[in-house]
């Protein structure tokens, strides 16, 4: 009975911890309800350079709509899965992650990258050599090119934060 | 004479299942293989080109004529919205299900889709692009320029529209700001490309065929499954026979 009871609210339950967060609803959570202005990151030739190693794909833009408040950064990048864009949201703290929410999924499987469960584990991930994450990341079964989007996303994100903080 | 009686009918529509249903298991051996890797093959990266087939899909309908661009030529390539993309020379820049219009200032080129903005470089490089929720509204009809203001319509409602981070704000449009696109209600159905991975799988289901390709490929699925049956037991007769 108790397993019953169990399995239901983790049923109801299910759907509010996989709901798509707004933009704005994530910004205010990134920076405790100050949301700071939108600053614009231009994409030098190196960072096109490693932008595109870490996607393999060039990177789709000149620029990158970020936000900043001391040494916190928010990004906001749409990475394809299998055929359509995937938005994430990232929040950088220091140079590690801090938080990772997917804010807009688009394909028609593969939506099990929304749930905390996966996105945990990118939380305090920094880089090591060569842009990758300092840590492996768990797959899901049925769900292999939609890891992939937020996992390069997330790597793409401590580049860009790294290159805020490097230009002060 | 009982046993062997049995044995011959069985071989006879063995063979029978065998020859009808030859041709459809190999179509669905190829197709079924082909589904299995599509990913590695980019058979869902290949847009549909060919003009029956997308006839069949219903692409490339001419809508009523409000106004709108088909497509718009800069950079000595042209620009459309095909398939749900928005393509320069043929290359995808984004997702973009029309246009609406296109703004061309000194050093940067706005492309309005209903529910999307995308700004490109003159000669066509991607600057960067807003979308719902970016806080683009959706259901854009319509774009004009004004000098170095550049406006956005939503319904009756007019927006300006900043350049350097792609946000928009309400404004009030001076009357005689030319518009570009159409002031009629646009209807923004997001639409996935068609590609030739769709093709196969509609093969392999026989969809491609309407109902009746559908009906035919479970006839032949349940051949499929007689010829598995009499085979294991005319080989266990054999068998036995030995």
């Amino acid at each position: 009975m108790r397993r019953m009871i169990l399995v239901l609210v983790l049923l109801l339950a299910a759907p509010c911890m996989a709901a798509e967060v707004t933009l704005d609803r994530f910004l205010v959570e990134a920076f405790s309800g100050k949301t700071p202005t939108t600053q614009m990151l231009w994409m030098t030739p190196e960072l096109k350079m490693r932008a595109a190693k870490v996607l393999d794909h060039p990177y789709a833009g000149m620029r990158v709509k970020y936000w900043r408040d001391g040494s916190r950064t928010a990004w906001v990048i749409d990475e394809i899965g299998k055929e359509r864009p995937i938005t994430i949201g990232v929040v950088v703290s220091a140079g590690h992650i801090d938080q990772v929410k997917v804010l807009a999924f688009r394909e028609s499987r593969g939506g099990e990258v929304r749930y905390p469960f996966f996105t945990q584990q990118f939380v305090a991930a920094g880089l090591k050599d060569g842009d990758r994450l300092d840590r492996d990341i768990d797959g899901i079964t049925g769900a292999t090119l939609s890891v992939w989007a937020v996992t390069k996303v997330s790597r793409l994100a401590l580049i860009f934060h790294s290159e805020v903080m490097r230009n002060g | 004479m009982a046993n062997f009686h049995w044995r011959f009918f069985l071989h006879r529509w063995h063979r029978r299942i065998g020859l009808v249903a030859a041709l459809f298991v190999l179509l669905l051996v190829i197709t079924g293989i082909l589904l299995n890797h599509t990913n590695d093959i980019g058979l869902d990266r290949m847009p549909l080109e060919n003009s029956w087939l997308r006839a069949y899909y219903g692409l490339d309908k001419g809508g009523a004529d409000t106004g709108k661009p088909a497509s718009y030529r800069f950079a000595g390539r042209e620009l459309q919205a095909r398939d749900g993309q928005l393509r320069l020379g043929g290359i995808r820049l984004t997702d973009c299900p029309q246009l609406i219009g296109v703004m061309e200032t000194q050093d940067q080129v706005l492309v309005v889709c209903p529910d999307r903005l995308v700004l490109l470089t003159p000669d066509g490089q991607l600057i960067d692009q807003a979308d719902s929720l970016r806080g683009i509204p959706s259901g854009l009809s319509a774009v004009a320029v004004q000098g170095n203001n550049v406006f956005l319509r939503q319904g009756k409602t007019s927006l300006g529209v900043n350049l350097n981070d792609l946000s928009v704000h309400p404004v009030e449009a001076t009357p005689d700001v030319a518009w570009q696109g159409s002031q009629a209600t646009i209807d923004v159905t997001p639409m996935d490309a068609i590609t030739w991975e769709r093709v196969v799988l509609d093969l392999h289901s026989g969809r491609l065929f309407g109902h009746f390709g559908v009906w035919l490929v479970d006839l032949m699925a349940v051949g499929a499954a007689l010829l598995a049956m009499s085979g294991l037991v005319l080989a266990r007769r054999r068998h036995r026979a030995r």
